[in-house]
């Protein structure tokens, strides 16, 4: 039982952000085509329908090889070999899915150039000065619900102190046997309260990300553009609060299971099936909203022959922002949901660095700890 | 309210920027208190430099329309805003005249040139009605 939730977990783990891609294309803003500008006559055409599908097929297909080849040596495989497998092979399907991705970006590219799509379309940019007063986010105040529980959790584990046994496994295999050992210290037992901390702090950053971050509003029809974006702020905002607080407790429980034994393989189900849980999650929201909420359904309203600013060029290989002249440093991704950073922004830079720094901290403090 | 700046227009972006938050004044949409962007979010969603922000609302604080708090930020000016006085509608005088003098030229009268502010008038909305 406990397998076949921790197995299924593996499998969606690895399907689901490939499928995603693989429909990114209807995901994305109707301005917006493989990383290029588009006007929406164009993402409509009968023509971008085809090519559209042409992806879709193809990375579907490129999914499907990977996914099946991975199932196989995952089995053949014993461990910890096969989880190494399933971690590379998740990484080269995203590699292969990347480079059909650029295939048609180039493709898109050279239509536009031949015949200048945006060429005589007037470029505006829309701001609605009120967009930071409306309801684009929840509360920061939500993360004292996960901080309590971390506060909570270490008092108990500081009360129990003496319960915890000499030895406290680190790591287990997939079959629920511990493989990795520690020695009991302040550090070992306090780890996971240290994580919880950081992670906490990395969800408020995530949140105010979501409210920082660049507006972007159609010219052709503003009030339902700004609406769209505004609900799809406060779900994702949403969605990494509650993500934020089932991270914590899984956490807690793992910390409690050094005091009060908890089966393994249970711990394990708990730890994949939550994680599913969040993936799932995303997939919903992703196809429900859309990136920048443009597949939320609004009244039809389009007017005007305005297109928003078409900055390719600032946009590497249609998905990474460089622009030294844009102080924004967060802005809607064009090719994925959610948002990335301006690689021309100093402070984008510095982010990244600090980013790097916690990574590399914490991998650094589980093989020191 | 949504502010449009024209990338492409010859009119420099700061002027565009006042022209356009004297319009929200102007339709009602900004009333005497309300709040305006920080000059850093403002150029943030504009994509465009903080200085230029800077700029307009330098000019605007200097004909009265804002005021620039430590504390609450850039407010539309709660104090009402600056009447119409003698230097202004020489200004108008001034602004306009190219204008009726180029209709006048391409054959309008009086009647046509007023109807054409009319206009204008009407698209301004609540209190230019």
């Amino acid at each position: 039982m406990d397998n076949n939730i921790m197995y299924i977990s593996l499998f969606a783990i690895f399907l689901l952000p490939g499928v995603m891609y693989a429909f990114m294309p209807y995901l994305t803003r109707k301005t917006e085509s493989f990383g290029i500008t588009v006007t929406e006559e164009i993402y409509k055409s009968e023509r971008m329908n085809k090519i559209r599908k042409k992806y879709t097929l193809e990375a579907l297909f490129a999914v499907g090889i990977t996914s099946l080849i991975t199932v196989f040596l995952f089995f053949k495989y014993p461990e910890p070999l096969n989880i190494y497998i399933y971690t590379v092979a998740l990484i080269v399907m995203l590699g292969i899915l990347f480079f059909i991705y650029l295939k048609y970006h180039f493709i898109v590219k050279k239509l536009k150039e031949k015949e200048g799509w945006t060429a005589g379309k007037k470029q505006v940019v829309l701001t609605d000065m009120s967009f930071r007063k409306r309801k684009i986010q929840y509360s920061n105040v939500w993360f004292v619900i996960p901080l309590i529980i971390t506060a909570a959790t270490a008092y108990l584990t500081y009360m129990n102190y003496d319960l915890i046994p000499e030895q406290i496994a680190m790591n287990y295999d997939l079959n629920g046997n511990p493989t990795n050992f520690k020695d009991k210290s302040f550090f070992t037992v306090f780890m996971p309260t240290i994580t919880q901390v950081l992670m906490i702090g990395l969800f408020i950053f995530i949140n105010n990300i979501i409210s920082k971050a660049k507006q972007q509003i159609d010219p052709a029809d503003p009030e339902n553009s700004a609406m769209q974006n505004e609900i799809f702020r406060r779900k994702w905002s949403g969605f990494i609060v509650v993500t934020g607080i089932m991270m914590i407790i899984l956490f807690s429980v793992m910390q409690i299971s050094f005091f009060i034994p908890i089966e393994p393989g249970l711990l394990f189900a708990i730890t994949m099936g939550s994680t599913l849980v969040i993936v799932l999650g995303a997939f919903y929201l992703s196809f429900s909203l859309g990136q920048g909420g443009s597949r939320i359904i609004t009244s039809f309203n389009k007017k005007g022959e305005e297109i928003d600013r078409d900055n390719d060029e600032h946009w590497k290989l249609g998905q990474f922002y460089f622009n030294p002249e844009d102080p924004a440093v967060f802005i809607e991704k064009r090719f994925g949901i959610g948002w990335t950073i301006n690689f021309g922004s100093k402070k984008g830079i510095i982010y990244i660095g600090i980013l790097l720094v916690f990574i590399i901290g914490s991998l650094l403090a589980e093989r020191l700890g | 309210m949504f502010i449009k700046i024209d990338f492409q227009s010859e009119t420099p972006i700061y002027t565009q920027l006042y022209n356009e938050i004297i319009k929200g004044i102007a339709k009602g949409e900004l009333l005497p208190g309300e709040a305006l962007p920080s000059v850093r979010v403002f150029s943030q969603d504009l994509g465009i430099n903080m200085h230029t922000v800077n700029k307009t609302y330098g000019l605007l604080k200097q004909d009265n329309f804002i005021q620039v708090h430590r504390q609450k930020g850039v407010v539309i000016n709660p104090d009402g805003l600056p009447p119409a006085d003698e230097v202004f509608l020489k200004k108008l005088r001034e602004n306009l005249e190219p204008l009726v003098a180029e209709s006048i030229a391409r054959g309008m009268n009086h009647e046509e040139i007023l109807k054409e502010c009319s206009k204008v008038f009407g698209t301004l909305g609540k209190k230019g009605e």
